[in-house]
């Protein structure tokens, strides 16, 4: 199958405000998908609702992958934490994920060198800056190599040499045929990317 | 100034009857808030991560409960467990098994509720993380448990301090009785009736004295582990 998500007349409400509006769209397997559109178009709520965070109003969302032997990771815009170290949080996350005890350290060990965050290990979670905590996230979502990654702005409070580090993980991830679907409208990051624009304004998708 | 000094002596002393009725107070107090506490994070943790009908409304008679007057409790728990009551046949009346369920009863409202509050908000700060991290139910409620541990103890505290300062319900259903069922606060009430000031005085005294040795307890604890 060559779409990973089929999206069928999908709507979300929040009281009587109408957030997404009928809409309708494939998600391509193996592809970076990013959403752009003005501030309050629905990009976030969107990317949750596909992700499975919140439930549609109406509408459905067809998931062409078995669920149980996916790993599927979803990055916010505003990373939530633990307040512990660097290392209890990602942790934490293994604990979660039902990996082995055993091999957490060298899991650890492995993927923060490959972000170049060995100096941050050990540092409460509450002294990073925000850019440092994109960067977290992001480690902390690829302990296990994710299937799909949902990435909402994943740039945000980064300065350019952290932007092309995310650039070629994200490409590295597409090498080994994970799906991306992202919220950006960072261009230096989006013009190393092959990716297909999906462009929202007032809860609609416009190009499809 | 006298009877301060008699008090203090009694306590420094630590003769038998005094001691008896100390270790009767913190074993009942103690095994009760535990017992709830128990209760309290399974139950408590369950409500706060699961949305079900009446959850609201749950949460509600919980909060509700918290000022169940203990005589009520006393006398509700003495009607059942009397002799001519539905349960008499387990003859528990005015001994301490029934001083527990009695601290139980009050106790566990205010422990649940307590911990239904930091549950909620924790989860509601951390249910998107968790969802994102695909885990299972079980260990969100783990997760939950762990981040609010220092509330936990907490919780802990205010209903052992309820528990150890309850009277009405554990003189019912308990009796009084000496060297059976007399703990601090129904011992206060009978020797302050009897004229003993100095007995009741130090009782007192040893009840304040363990509140404060509770909080200097917690603030040792989140200071080093928590």
């Amino acid at each position: 199958m060559k779409n990973i998500y089929s999206i069928n007349n999908l709507s979300y409400r929040l009281d009587s405000n109408e957030i997404i509006t009928n809409i309708s769209c494939d998600i391509k397997r193996g592809c970076i998908s990013v959403i752009k559109g003005p501030n309050g178009a629905g990009k976030t709520t969107l990317l949750k609702l596909v992700f499975g965070l919140i439930q549609p109003s109406s509408g459905k969302i067809i998931r062409n992958f078995d669920q149980n032997n996916i790993e599927i990771a979803y990055i916010f815009q505003n990373p939530i934490f633990l307040n512990r170290t660097v290392r209890e949080n990602l942790r934490h996350a293994l604990y979660c994920k039902d990996i082995c005890k055993s091999k957490w350290n060298s899991i650890i060990e492995k993927k923060v060198n490959e972000f170049i965050l060995n100096d941050f290990l050990d540092i409460d979670i509450r002294l990073l800056s925000g850019g440092e905590l994109q960067l977290v996230s992001l480690l902390r979502s690829s302990l296990v190599t994710p299937n799909i990654l949902f990435y909402d702005e994943p740039t945000n409070n980064l300065d350019t040499k952290n932007v092309k580090l995310i650039s070629n993980i994200l490409n590295k991830y597409l090498k080994e045929g994970s799906t991306i679907i992202m919220v950006s409208h960072d261009e230096l990051l989006l013009k190393n990317l092959n990716h297909q624009e999906l462009i929202m304004e007032k809860g609609r998708i416009l190009n499809v | 100034m006298e009877l301060l000094l008699e008090s203090f002596k009694n306590i420094f002393e630590l003769n038998q009857s005094y001691l008896e009725i100390v270790v009767l107070s913190l074993y009942v107090s103690i095994f009760a808030t535990l017992l709830s506490g128990i209760l309290s994070i399974i139950i408590a943790s369950y409500i706060s991560t699961t949305n079900f009908i009446g959850k609201e409304m749950i949460t509600i008679i919980i909060n509700s409960l918290m000022s169940l007057p203990p005589v009520v409790v006393g006398l509700v728990l003495y009607i059942i467990f009397s002799a001519s009551g539905i349960l008499g046949f387990m003859d528990i009346l005015y001994s301490p098994a029934i001083m527990i369920l009695a601290q139980f009863i009050i106790v566990t409202p205010i422990i649940m509720s307590l911990l239904l509050k930091c549950f909620t908000d924790k989860y509601m700060y951390l249910s998107e993380l968790l969802s994102s991290l695909n885990t299972t139910k079980y260990k969100t409620r783990n997760t939950i448990i762990y981040e609010t541990r220092y509330d936990v103890v907490i919780a802990f505290i205010t209903g052992l301090s309820r528990a150890l300062s309850e009277v009405g319900a554990v003189i019912i259903v308990g009796g009084n009785i000496d060297n059976l069922t007399r703990v601090m606060t129904t011992s206060i009430v009978l020797e302050t009736s009897r004229g003993e000031l100095s007995l009741a005085l130090s009782l007192g005294i040893s009840l304040i004295l363990i509140a404060l040795v509770m909080n200097v307890l917690i603030l040792i604890l989140k200071k080093k582990f928590l």
